[in-house]
């Protein structure tokens, strides 16, 4: 069985900026590649976090399909508003990666794969248009 | 070349990122603008991106991960089975939904309990660890019941130090309304005696404070701890309001009677618990504001009731107390009237009385005058016996010398009994004159009452239809004094007393007003009738 190591500062436990405490490496040392490649052996504010963005995504699909929405300012103002609570969680998201694994580990990567994968699902392309434009 | 290799790089960037979603360029974007990334970072993650499938799909075997777009499957940790079905979405595309599913907790706290077999890597068998995790979750479950049943045995305890507390406060209170108790009997045996009540409810007050000092000290159990000082105080004074409110209804009785008959030790009595009320509704509504104000331990629905009683018990004395106040003010009006009796007979109060000093005056100057007649009459009795003697002596000495004399002495004689006559005539006229005279200030009394009667009808008839219940019991006085006062007929009267029936009455109705109105008539007219 193949073993990987999961931090990249040489073993260097990194305090997690949640709890605290040395949860994620508690959860994923030593364990195989089987089990931890997936999204779903995250510590919980870990998932939270991004089911969190994954709904937000939903939200915004929900308020651009709206058929006033080009009409309305309202929904714009709702709609953008959701945008940049997204691209917070994102960055929130991909810091807390970072700093616990690294941007080239097979989690953080996981979690790019996982955004494209939401978004190709649960947007549309007036929507991905919408989460596009800067 | 460079050119070429520079276009060729470019345009594989351009095809890299139109593999990227817009909205992962921005945010990875907003990620360098925040620190979070480098430049170099990112083009790392871009390319890691662009590059994903590539790297999985290789280990595709190894990963229970099918990273093709199509068919998009996560197999969660505790089953084998697959899921396809995302509750995020209703088109059974399964992606992040499974995330939900699988019992990181367990898990974690499976390998903290088992380190040695979930860090070893010779063993994989997936199955063993799920053995493993329920092993544990069942002693985790245990442990809950465990725990729970000991905090289930902790409220029973609770419950029993609670309700053992309380019954030792039902005793305390028995305790209390006992000695309440032997303090009313004293207050109703020595009722005159004020200090005495005074002293025995600082006793009391006393004792109470003692508990609350047994209660507050650090030797007494904290369970015991109940009832504060202020509490313990506003039961105290509660009760002796009680104490007081019963005293005073069973020493006067209801505040509606019309009876003015009290002695002088009753009517100190009053004087005393008026004042002694007054304390009271004061001290009370002190209790009732603090109470108001304090957030202390009492429950709120207790506090609720205490001062809803509170108030209601300020409201009772309060009525008392005007009532009682009533009462001593009709007292001291009687005792004026009684004292100091106002020389104007014309005034309503006790015309008749001072009718009767009138007449008594006139019959006294009636007997002066009489008497003065008398007198008169004696010396005039006196002077014509001494007259007829001296002419005797006149005649007899003067008879031999001069008998023509006689003739005019005669007519002397005459002229006096003339005169007498006169006077007699004038006194018998004087006698009329008085005897007129009283007739007419008979009469001119008659006359008073009968105006003092009218403007009381007319008032009756005024104040009924709007009557209140103080108005209710000024006219019944005013009846009353009538009555006891005033010279009337028999029907007269017997309205009046119909009059004060219907008075008596809590409620007034139309038919009643109706009724009373009729009746006042009838006796203003028949008294117009009769005495005008």
């Amino acid at each position: 069985m193949q073993k990987i190591n999961l931090f990249n500062n040489n073993d260097k436990s990194v305090p997690c900026t949640h709890c605290q405490t040395d949860c994620l490496k508690d959860t994923f040392n030593d364990l195989s590649i089987n089990q931890n490649l997936s999204l779903k052996n995250l510590p919980n504010h870990i998932r939270f976090k991004i089911e969190l963005f994954r709904n937000k995504i939903i939200d915004i699909n929900n308020i651009v399909q709206k058929p006033s929405f080009e009409f309305s300012i309202d929904l714009k103002k709702q709609a953008q508003k959701q945008k940049e609570e997204a691209l917070e969680l994102y960055v929130e998201i991909l810091e807390m990666l970072k700093k616990s694994f690294g941007i080239n580990h097979p989690i953080s990567q996981n979690f790019f794969y996982f955004v494209e994968l939401v978004i190709s699902r649960h947007a549309e392309q007036k929507t991905q248009k919408f989460l596009g434009e800067e | 070349m460079t050119s070429q290799t520079q276009r060729a790089v470019e345009t594989s960037k351009q095809f890299n990122q139109s593999k990227i979603s817009k909205f992962q360029q921005l945010a990875l974007k907003k990620a360098q603008q925040a620190g979070v990334l480098t430049n170099s970072e990112k083009n790392i993650v871009l390319e890691n991106i662009t590059n994903f499938n590539h790297n999985f799909n290789q280990n595709q075997n190894n990963i229970n991960l099918n990273l093709s777009e199509n068919k998009f499957e996560i197999r969660p940790f505790e089953s084998n089975r697959s899921i396809s079905g995302c509750e995020g979405c209703t088109g059974g595309r399964g992606c992040c939904s499974s995330f939900n599913k699988v019992d990181i907790k367990a898990y974690l706290a499976a390998s903290a309990a088992a380190p040695e077999i979930f860090l070893n890597p010779d063993i994989s068998n997936l199955q063993l660890r799920q053995k493993l995790i329920q092993e544990y979750k069942e002693k985790l479950e245990k442990e809950i019941k465990l725990s729970e049943e000991k905090i289930a045995l902790k409220a029973t305890d609770l419950l029993f130090s609670q309700a053992s507390s309380q019954k030792e406060n039902t005793t305390n209170k028995k305790e209390k309304d006992a000695s309440g108790s032997n303090l009313s009997q004293s207050i109703q045996t020595n009722l005159e005696n004020k200090k005495q009540v005074s002293n025995s409810i600082k006793q009391s007050f006393a004792q109470t404070l003692e508990q609350t000092s047994y209660f507050n000290s650090s030797t007494a159990p904290p369970s015991k701890i109940i009832l504060t000082k202020q509490q313990i105080d506003l039961l105290n004074s509660i009760k002796q309001a009680n104490l007081i409110l019963k005293q005073q209804v069973q020493s006067f009785g209801n505040g509606q009677d019309f009876s003015f008959y009290i002695s002088p030790e009753q009517k100190q009595n009053l004087i005393k618990n008026i004042s002694n009320l007054n304390r009271l509704i004061l001290k009370l509504e002190k209790i009732y504001l603090e109470q108001q104000k304090s957030n202390n331990s009492l429950d709120p629905k207790l506090k609720t009731i205490i001062l809803t009683s509170l108030n209601k018990k300020i409201h009772q004395y309060k009525d008392l107390l005007a009532n009682l106040k009533e009462k001593l003010d009709n007292l001291k009006t009687k005792n004026k009237s009684k004292k100091d009796p106002q020389p104007n007979s014309n005034k309503t109060l006790g015309p008749a009385k001072n009718n009767k000093q009138n007449q008594n005056l006139n019959q006294n100057n009636q007997n002066n005058k009489n008497n003065q007649i008398n007198k008169n009459n004696k010396k005039d009795k006196t002077k014509n016996t001494t007259d007829p003697n001296t002419k005797s002596k006149v005649q007899s000495k003067v008879s031999d010398q001069k008998t023509k004399a006689s003739k005019k002495d005669k007519l002397q004689m005459d002229l006096k009994s003339n005169l007498k006559s006169k006077k007699a005539k004038s006194v018998n006229s004087s006698i009329l004159n008085s005897k007129q005279k009283n007739k007419l200030n008979k009469l001119n009394t008659k006359l008073n009452i009968s105006k003092d009667y009218n403007q009381a009808l007319l008032r009756i008839l005024d104040i009924l239809p709007n009557a209140d219940e103080k108005k209710k019991i000024k006219l019944a006085k005013k009846i009353q004094e009538f009555l006891k006062t005033k010279k009337l007929t028999t029907k007269q009267r017997l309205f009046l007393l119909k009059i004060l029936e219907i008075l008596k009455f809590e409620n007034l109705d139309s038919k009643k007003i109706k009724k009373l109105k009729l009746i006042l008539k009838f006796l203003k007219t028949s008294q117009i009738n009769s005495w005008a």
